[in-house]
């Protein structure tokens, strides 16, 4: 009787789903950000283009950490 | 004097392989980012090998695998491990000359699979190895692709939707750059590892190395160069594989494709699973596309990916066997393999050399 060990491979798929999902959550996020702050600079609220600014950069530390974090797990053993 | 004369060929024709791996997958690797204009060709190409490069160091887990998951190490020899890669090859170049997508890391374990039951019978194959660490892995990393790149580029397509199109493609070619990275680093993080996992099955059959243990630096970075050349040189073939045959794309696809194919080989290379790399990025493209408009996927590229996943576990394996089986008749020495290999050179050198006559007649004829 053939027995699949289960656990490292959904721990795998599940690694990878939320790897690429949150990436490209986060990289979504930075393009949003950084068009938007064009957007309200051109109708002059700068107080929401600083904000969308935020919301970029945070998006862009967010989107190194993921894979930054995706690359230390892998290289360890 | 003899066996160190057939590792030497061994380890040869493994590096030979990996460099025909990566001068075959380059295609996969670089088409997404060429496609949708995220990087020049040529710039892909460079960048893709340097990364393939790099990718070889960052893990030993599917060389673990590949060296000691599926056969019996005590059970072979040096003869068994070329015969297994000869089988791979000569199906590589059989569904390369017939233009069906095949996965070269199935064709190496099916080639040394077949050629290990017949030298050593069904004790020294390991079924849950091959069961638990390939086959099941192989049904759901395609899978896994396409559906993390679907739900991907459905998050961004929300998230990116209403602005205007401009911004946003500039924005994921540039992403494009980390994500096509990325997924040519996990090429050959877990490609070039299998070349690995061979040459230090050879090596425990030859008495270099003990069972257990991680390949030395110098295959590993021979490896390493070989998959990197391989996937250099393969840049001047015209890329169009999987960025343009299965889906055309926008740089968002590209982005989520890239992600979620790199996602899914980083991850099973940490769990020592050797993945069909073409597979999975296939998978992935196919998701991504699916997901904006089903109809957007060439689905017949799609079954000729499947039927050549069904075919290249046993084809292979018997081909690893025939050429097991051709090498004993010549004894148990070094001769077999010598007269295996070229027969193998010779045939190819052949091919080649009609096949580029006939490309210069066509020329010729138009002209």
């Amino acid at each position: 009787m053939i027995e699949v060990a289960l656990a490292p491979l959904v721990a795998a798929m599940l690694g990878a789903l939320a790897g690429a999902i949150s990436g490209t959550i986060a990289f979504s996020l930075v393009i949003y950000g950084i068009a938007r702050v064009g957007d309200m600079r051109r109708m002059g609220r700068t107080g929401a283009a600083t904000a969308y600014g935020a919301l970029g950069v945070v998006a862009g530390l967010a989107a190194v950490g993921i894979v930054a974090l995706g690359l230390v797990v892998v290289t360890s053993k | 004097m003899g066996s160190d004369l057939i590792l030497v060929i061994v380890v040869g024709t493994a590096l030979a392989f990996d460099f025909t791996n990566g001068f075959h997958d380059t295609a996969n690797v670089v088409a997404t980012s060429v496609s949708t204009r995220a990087l020049s060709p040529r710039t892909a190409v460079a960048y893709a090998s340097i990364l393939n490069f790099v990718g070889a160091f960052i893990s030993l887990a599917v060389a673990a695998t590949i060296a000691s998951d599926f056969v019996d190490q005590g059970a072979i020899d040096e003869t068994v491990v070329f015969a297994g890669l000869i089988g791979a090859i000569i199906w590589n170049l059989l569904t390369w000359y017939f233009g069906l997508p095949s996965s070269s890391s199935h064709a190496l374990i099916g080639g040394v699979v077949g050629a290990t039951l017949v030298a050593a019978g069904t004790g020294a194959v390991n079924g849950t190895g091959l069961v638990d660490k390939l086959i099941v892995p192989a049904l759901v990393a395609p899978v896994l692709a396409f559906a993390v790149a679907a739900m991907a580029i459905v998050a961004a397509y929300r998230i990116v939707g209403r602005l205007r199109p401009g911004p946003v493609s500039r924005g994921f070619r540039l992403g494009q750059v980390v994500s096509g990275g990325l997924l040519a680093l996990s090429h050959g993080t877990n490609d070039a590892q299998k070349t690995m996992g061979v040459i230090a099955l050879a090596l425990v059959a030859h008495g270099d190395l003990a069972q257990g243990r991680d390949p030395p630096t110098w295959v590993i970075v021979s490896a390493a160069s070989a998959i990197s050349l391989g996937t250099y040189t393969g840049g001047w073939r015209i890329i169009r594989t999987m960025g343009s045959r299965i889906i055309k794309m926008d740089p968002a696809q590209g982005f989520a494709a890239q992600s979620a194919g790199a996602a899914a080989i980083l991850a099973a290379s940490h769990f020592g699973y050797p993945l069909s790399t073409t597979h999975t990025i296939s998978g992935a493209v196919m998701g991504a596309g699916a997901a904006k408009r089903l109809s957007a996927v060439r689905w017949g590229v799609a079954g000729n990916i499947v039927a050549a996943w069904v075919l290249t576990l046993p084809a292979s394996a018997a081909i690893g066997a025939a050429v097991y089986g051709v090498t004993q008749l010549f004894g148990s020495g070094v001769t077999g393999p010598l007269v295996v290999t070229a027969a193998l050179l010779v045939t190819v050198g052949i091919a080649l050399a009609r096949r580029l006559s006939q490309g210069r007649a066509i020329t010729a004829a138009e002209g």
